[in-house]
């Protein structure tokens, strides 16, 4: 009797045990998401409070996680077979290379495409899909290759704001006329940690783009123009009007290549201004009025289109934008991406960021100013669109392009060094 | 943040990460078995083993006994270390996807390439540079230490960027070597002390200019690692007997020569030690090249190409085949530091 009492104890300590492991296996939260993504600061706040509107709409918790080196993040955890459900992509070159490889959720199972097709431009379902199969979802889009000014500054000194419609020509008379007053026109930085480089592509982009149209734009990032072509060259050396001229560029080859592309607006609001003109994307604006509180959108800085080069393509326009894609198709996941559609989850960004929506559906009104307001009805507006070729380029292509825009502002009589280096890269890349 | 941390490791490993452990599930019950599975396992592994050993013949047992307590060691050194060298070596001879054999292009690559062999220079310029100046000046600061009385302090401040990560050195490092041009404010204090010291001085683009930007990386490199190699010489330096200086004293030795015939000869040893591990740390630099300049007009190292094929451009044979390189060029320095530390070992 004493031992049988003995060992009914023992069994009941190990049912206690064996309900207590099971209860710590089963306490966590069932309903929730993990997000991989790159976002950080101002940028991480808005993605915060976009989601607890999710969260307090489906009670699904968001589990974010940031790196700023999302590219070799995302390959290690797929790899290891352990992605997250979702990711933050900044561009659709990384969704094609996981869609190809079978890694990414079709999302045509997942979203609404009715509502889809009739929110969203097929320009931005062609850029989502691969073979036809819609991987990807836009948001926060930005328009590339604006050049900025400071209004006051060039009333001060006597100059004529830029129009919309301007030429390369009529800009490198407005950059004689300051240098004439003894000044440089042109506020250039393109450091930018690991993608150092990245502000010039944008800068050869947008010439490319509007010396040779948006076929050949796209046969360059899909690998099949050779860099040692005189069409690229062209490209290269308009460039280099701007970057290889220290009386272009505030600061010359130094300068450039050791500022920050989020400072680089700066000598422009410097009392005196050391420079007048500056090309970026739209969202410069929120680093020009972090680092300038005072600066007021339209009357202290203002932007005009890049300036054309071939009227045939002056109407042409250089996008970027985030994207997300799910590695999974749960329910919550699923709930998640629909909600990356809607209007309603895009507004966040653009009050907040002043990032630009992809859904048509979000209204103007939630641009914070006249500047973004203007920048969102352009990207609604423009008849050629097309996406960074950069970003669309192979992973190696582009970080050899970046670099090799460091090499180029560095010594531009490498050039041909330089491109045929890019060259080699291509057909080992694109072989 | 993980590839700031990232260690540089062989190719091949990436097939040995843990499937799948996602830590949302009871992270403390896990944590648990960890703590107390493994050495519970180890125990039952060892009186398992000798309950066996019991029963057979008690001849045989010694020997036995052996391969049973070192099996566990073997086991695991073989998972972790010689599994994954295999691997890599095998997928270095594989295609970018690792399907196909290649044979020998990957190697072909690296020792042909333009861009490789610039990479493999500035290796032997660190090489040389940061081992030759950091051992220089790790002997010095230990032998100047040595004779004041405040050597306590000394060395701790020149230890004192040991304990900083290469990635926050990178980063202060940035903002030593800023730039502006000139006319306007200099933030970065070697232009500003330069030009405040030397008139008519124009400020340099020091990570940015291709006469200066390996040598600037490469002091950062120095600045964090004198101070290791100044501790371990400034204890072989203190492990003199001082018999032996006296005696040279006596012998009408001036302090040059006794420094030259008596330090030299006897911190030889030590000195091969500090050589030899701040080469194989030169051989692996990553992290302050990745910070700086991302290896931009041309600085980019071993470990920086190897984490560019690997992680953002996904040739997976190519950067096992770099890795194997950096593997077999590590290997004698390695052999010459375990050789030197039995020695040592054997002197003590």
């Amino acid at each position: 009797m004493l031992e049988g009492g003995f060992s009914m104890k023992k069994n009941l300590a190990t049912v206690v045990l064996l309900i207590l492991c099971g209860a710590m296996l089963f306490a966590a939260p069932a309903k929730k998401i993990t997000v991989l993504g790159v976002w950080g600061g101002q940028e991480l706040d808005v993605f915060n409070a976009m989601c607890k509107a999710f969260t307090d709409k489906t009670g699904i918790q968001v589990d974010f996680e940031g790196t700023r080196d999302l590219d070799a993040v995302i390959t290690t955890r797929v790899e290891a077979g352990n992605p997250p459900d979702v990711a933050g992509l900044t561009g659709p070159g990384k969704m094609i290379e996981l869609a190809n490889k079978g890694k990414l959720a079709d999302l045509s199972n997942i979203l609404d495409m009715n509502a889809f097709a009739k929110n969203y431009a097929q320009g931005w379902k062609d850029l989502g899909s691969v073979n036809g199969k819609l991987y990807g979802i836009f948001m926060k889009a930005a328009v590339k290759g604006l050049v900025w000014y400071n209004p006051k500054a060039m009333k001060a000194a006597g100059l004529e704001e830029p129009k919309n419609g301007w030429t390369w020509d009529d800009m490198l008379a407005e950059s004689a006329k300051i240098q004439a007053m003894g000044k440089t026109p042109w506020a250039v930085g393109i450091e930018s940690g690991s993608a150092s480089g990245w502000v010039g592509t944008d800068w050869i982009e947008n010439i490319f783009l509007r010396q040779n149209g948006p076929q050949m734009y796209k046969d360059w990032y899909e690998g099949k123009v050779s860099w040692t072509s005189p069409e690229m060259k062209k490209a290269w050396q308009t460039f280099g009007q701007i970057v290889a001229d220290p009386k272009m560029a505030y600061g010359g080859a130094a300068y450039i290549n050791s500022t920050n592309f989020g400072n680089a607006a700066a000598p422009l609001f410097q009392e005196p201004p050391q420079a007048y003109f500056h090309m970026q994307a739209s969202f410069i604006q929120s680093f020009i009025m972090n680092q300038f509180p005072n600066a007021k959108p339209v009357t202290d800085f203002n932007f005009v289109g890049f300036p054309s080069i071939n009227p045939k393509y002056s109407k042409a326009m250089e996008v970027a934008a985030d994207l997300f894609v799910a590695f999974r198709s749960t329910p919550e996941v699923k709930e998640f991406m629909n909600y990356i559609a809607s209007a309603e989850a895009q507004a966040f960004w653009a009050a907040g960021t002043g990032g630009l929506g992809t859904n048509r559906n979000v209204a103007l009104t939630f641009y914070p100013d006249a500047l973004t307001k203007r920048a969102a009805s352009l990207l609604n507006d423009t008849e050629i669109v097309v996406f960074d070729a950069s970003d669309m380029m192979k992973p190696e292509m582009n970080n050899a392009f970046w670099s090799a825009v460091v090499s180029y502002v560095n010594k531009p009589s490498d050039l041909d060094s330089i491109l045929a280096n890019l060259e080699k890269v291509r057909k080992d890349a694109y072989k | 943040m993980n590839a700031f941390s990232c260690e540089v490791m062989p190719a091949g490993e990436r097939f040995d990460i843990v499937q799948g452990g996602k830590m949302n599930s009871p992270t403390i019950l896990m944590l648990a078995v960890a703590i107390l599975g493994v050495p519970l396992l180890l125990i039952g592994y060892i009186t398992l083993s000798e309950r066996l050993l019991g029963k057979a013949a008690h001849k045989r047992s010694s020997s036995v006994r052996a391969i049973f307590w070192i099996a566990p060691a073997t086991i695991l050194l073989v998972v972790f270390l010689v599994y994954p060298i295999i691997t890599t070596i095998i997928l270095s001879m594989k295609d970018a996807a690792s399907k196909g054999y290649v044979g020998l292009a990957n190697y072909k690559y690296v020792f042909t390439d333009q861009n490789m062999l610039l990479v493999l220079r500035n290796n032997l310029l660190w090489l040389v540079l940061f081992t030759l100046a950091t051992l220089t000046f790790g002997l010095l600061i230990a032998l100047l230490a040595d004779r004041v009385k405040y050597e306590a302090v000394a060395k701790s401040i020149v230890f004192l960027p040991m304990a900083i990560s290469f990635v926050a050195a990178g980063i202060i490092w940035k903002f030593m070597y800023d730039f502006q041009p000139a006319g306007a404010p200099q933030i970065g204090t070697v232009n500003a002390v330069l030009s405040a010291v030397i008139p008519g001085y124009q400020p340099q683009a020091w990570l940015f200019n291709t006469a200066t930007n390996n040598i600037a990386l490469i002091v950062v490199g120095i600045w964090m690692w004198t101070g290791f190699a100044m501790v371990i010489l400034s204890a072989g330096i203190k492990g003199i007997p001082t018999d032996v200086l006296e005696a040279a004293r006596i012998d009408g030795a001036n302090e040059f020569q006794i420094f030259r015939f008596v330090t030299m000869p006897l911190l030889a040893p030590t000195i091969t030690v500090v050589a030899t591990t701040l080469i194989i740390d030169v051989l692996k630099i990553f992290d302050i090249v990745y910070v700086m300049t991302n290896g931009n007009l041309n600085t980019e190292v071993i470990a920086n190409r190897m984490y560019k094929e690997m992680f953002n451009y996904h040739n997976y044979g190519r950067a096992s085949a770099i890795a194997v390189i950096l593997l077999v060029a590590i290997i004698p320095v390695m052999i010459l530091n375990i050789k030197r530390f039995r020695q040592g070992g054997a002197n003590a």
